[in-house]
């Protein structure tokens, strides 16, 4: 096992007081896995990646829980080791590929910078390998973009090369964080391939974080479904898209459009995502789910592990269902 | 590259062109009549127009201007209308007095703004974040004679360290020269007369830097605030770089450009010639110059300021803006595209 995230709760110091963006959440990868973390915005995705990364703004912070990488707790490191870890071992993409590169660098720089960082290469041996990398992830003529700014490519291309300074030290853990919402469709299909075709080669984990069930069902091996900074649901990806058991993930199935759908309206999720500071002590779903009955609003439902999956919920649905 | 600074450069041609317009009407039509103010009020009626004459006021305005523009063009601003001295020369006396006290200010302003100004934006909402700041916030509305008069009871009254005003003791004066005493006294190797000069500089300097140190620091720890939130610098941190390398060379160098703005134009308005300081310490530079010029309506003198004063701040601009190229390279591209 690579990473085991072990209930991790993080929380943020805020104008309406402490509040818990991650509540308790496990999960592990396995060595060449990809999980997909799936949620809708603010139900704590990008903030689990954030504490993995040891990158948490400085109102925010881990309070309980181990992040265990190679059998070792992140938590109890130094900032010196972790940083020697960053970028290296465990390496992170952005959403926004137009301004997560520095614009007054070239693009050769700024991959180089990570390459010189972590390993003792010579410039010109850095230099082939940065070549190299710009090569694998498909920049065309390698050597005339190096010299680029980022200014001067497409959102695809930029992320591509977000890729290659991901991959300057062939980390064992790549966290996507996503890696595809900014871009085209077309050029998502070919980002998230380049992901994939990434870990066939290098052999890494993928932490694959989105709101697309589609990228999902394109790229993951298990998905783990988010709300309100808990996991409701997690299992492999084809028996939780084919069959889910929590009416929250059901909800986020059915709210994708399909064209051989003929009804009037687009379906959605009745009511609202709370914000963390209103979270209940009890299901947080339950005020919104069609299923919820009064054992829902007692207490918060425990992680229920089935054959297939975990799910939480008390009245899940069943496959005859 | 060369193409933009050319254009840059034939476009300060206009701008200089309305000034000298502006100051010149400005100074004709609004200001009283500068005979009854050189000749005295009892002067008689037979004397002011033979003065007015001699002067060249009688002649219709146009060819006052055009007289004046073809003598500026040739390096002649006119003659003061008090000392009849050429007003060129006078200006040249002083200039470099307020050069050289600018220059130092701006160092001193530079080096202190941006130091305090990046240790408030990364230690936000802390102790020295809010001990900085307000003591920019006196700085910025403290006024400067004030501040001055300070500075000389304390370091020159009590402690008897600097003196309290001149810019050299006039025994240790170099003789000939450029002007530029530090220059001169080191060319000569005088080191006792550039120390000398120093100490004289010391306490007119740091007032003159206060105000700028404050608006420097407060524009750095704005624009490092906003470059600390953006996305790349937390890619430069997933990168595994250390803070000191995040906070310099990713954040610092992208914070820059309004910094350089803030720092060219407080330059400017240094090299215009700090009046309130340059009163207060007795410094012999163009900004006590002109206030006596302007009480007694020397229009040549003013004249001769203000256009020395409005080119100081095009070319003041024009350098922010070609450091603005040099510094970001989506400028150049976009400007070279024009």
């Amino acid at each position: 096992m690579l990473l085991d995230v072990q209930h991790l709760t993080t929380e943020f110091r805020t104008r309406h007081g402490v509040v818990q963006a991650v509540r308790d959440v496990s999960f592990s990868i396995e060595k060449g896995e990809i999980l997909a973390l799936v949620g809708e915005s603010g139900s704590g995705k990008s903030v689990t990646s954030l504490s993995i990364m040891g990158l948490l703004s400085s109102n925010g912070r881990i309070s309980s829980g181990r992040i265990l990488f190679n059998g070792e707790d992140l938590l109890t490191k130094s900032e010196h080791a972790l940083r020697r870890i960053r970028g290296n071992n465990m390496s992170m993409i952005f959403q926004e590929p137009m301004t997560s590169l520095n614009p007054i660098f070239t693009v050769g720089d700024q991959i180089m910078e990570s390459i010189q960082l972590h390993t003792k290469l010579t410039k010109k041996q850095a230099q082939e390998k940065m070549l190299h990398l710009l090569d694998l992830v498909g920049i065309p003529n390698p050597s005339k973009r190096v010299k680029d700014y980022p200014h001067q490519l497409s959102g695809g291309m930029r992320q591509r090369i977000m890729i290659a300074i991901a991959m300057a030290c062939e980390p064992q853990l790549l966290i996507a964080d996503e890696p595809t919402t900014a871009l085209d469709v077309t050029i998502q299909a070919q980002i998230l391939d380049l992901i994939y075709r990434m870990r066939e080669q290098f052999n890494i984990s993928v932490l694959l974080i989105t709101h697309d069930l589609g990228v999902v069902a394109e790229a993951a091996d298990r998905v783990a479904v988010m709300y309100c900074g808990r996991i409701v649901e997690d299992g492999k990806t084809a028996d939780i898209l084919s069959s889910p058991y929590h009416p929250y993930t059901l909800g986020l199935l059915k709210s994708i459009p399909r064209l051989d759908d003929n009804a009037d309206r687009l379906y959605m999720i009745p009511g609202m995502v709370p914000p963390p500071e209103e979270v209940p002590p009890y299901c947080a779903f339950a005020d919104r789910c069609s299923r919820a009955q009064d054992a829902c609003r007692q207490g918060l439902p425990p992680f229920i592990a089935l054959k297939d999956r975990n799910v939480r919920c008390l009245n899940y649905i069943t496959e005859d269902q | 590259m060369l193409l933009y600074f050319i254009k840059r450069l034939l476009m300060l041609i206009p701008v200089l062109f309305f000034v000298s317009v502006l100051v010149f009407l400005i100074m004709r039509v609004f200001s009283p009549d500068p005979a009854t103010i050189v000749l005295g009020q009892h002067a008689s009626l037979e004397k002011a127009e033979a003065w007015r004459e001699q002067m060249g006021l009688n002649e219709p305005i146009i060819t006052q201007y055009l007289n004046y523009m073809n003598g500026v063009l040739h390096g002649d601003f006119g003659v003061s209308y008090f000392t009849n001295a050429p007003v060129t020369g006078e200006l040249l006396a002083r200039l470099p007095a307020t050069i050289e006290l600018a220059v130092i200010a701006i160092i001193i302003a530079s080096i202190a703004g941006v130091f305090f100004g990046i240790i408030s934006a990364v230690k936000k909402n802390s102790i020295i974040d809010n001990f900085t700041m307000t003591t920019a916030l006196i700085g910025v509305s403290m006024p400067v004679f004030w501040l001055g008069m300070l500075l000389i009871i304390c370091f020159s009254g009590w402690l008897h360290w600097v003196p309290s005003g001149g810019r050299i003791d006039t025994l240790m004066r170099p003789m000939g020269g450029t002007g530029f005493y530090f220059y001169d006294t080191l060319v000569i190797g005088d080191y006792e007369a550039f120390f000398n000069a120093l100490q004289h500089a010391a306490l007119p300097a740091i007032t003159l830097a206060g105000y700028s140190m404050a608006i420097i620091t407060r524009m750095t720890r704005s624009s490092m605030l906003d470059v600390l939130h953006q996305d790349y610098i937390r890619t430069a941190r997933a990168k595994g770089l250390s803070s000191w390398r995040v906070i310099f060379k990713h954040a610092f160098r992208n914070a820059l450009l309004p910094i350089i703005t803030v720092i060219g134009l407080q330059f400017g308005s240094l090299l215009s010639g700090a009046v309130l300081t340059e009163t207060v310490f007795a410094w012999p530079g163009i900004g006590a110059y002109s206030v006596q010029c302007i009480l007694r309506s020397d229009f040549p003198v003013i004249q001769g300021v203000v256009l020395i004063v409005a080119f100081v701040f095009v070319i003041m601009n024009l350098l922010v803006d070609l450091l603005y190229a040099a510094l970001d390279p989506r400028v150049k591209y976009s400007q070279e595209s024009v």
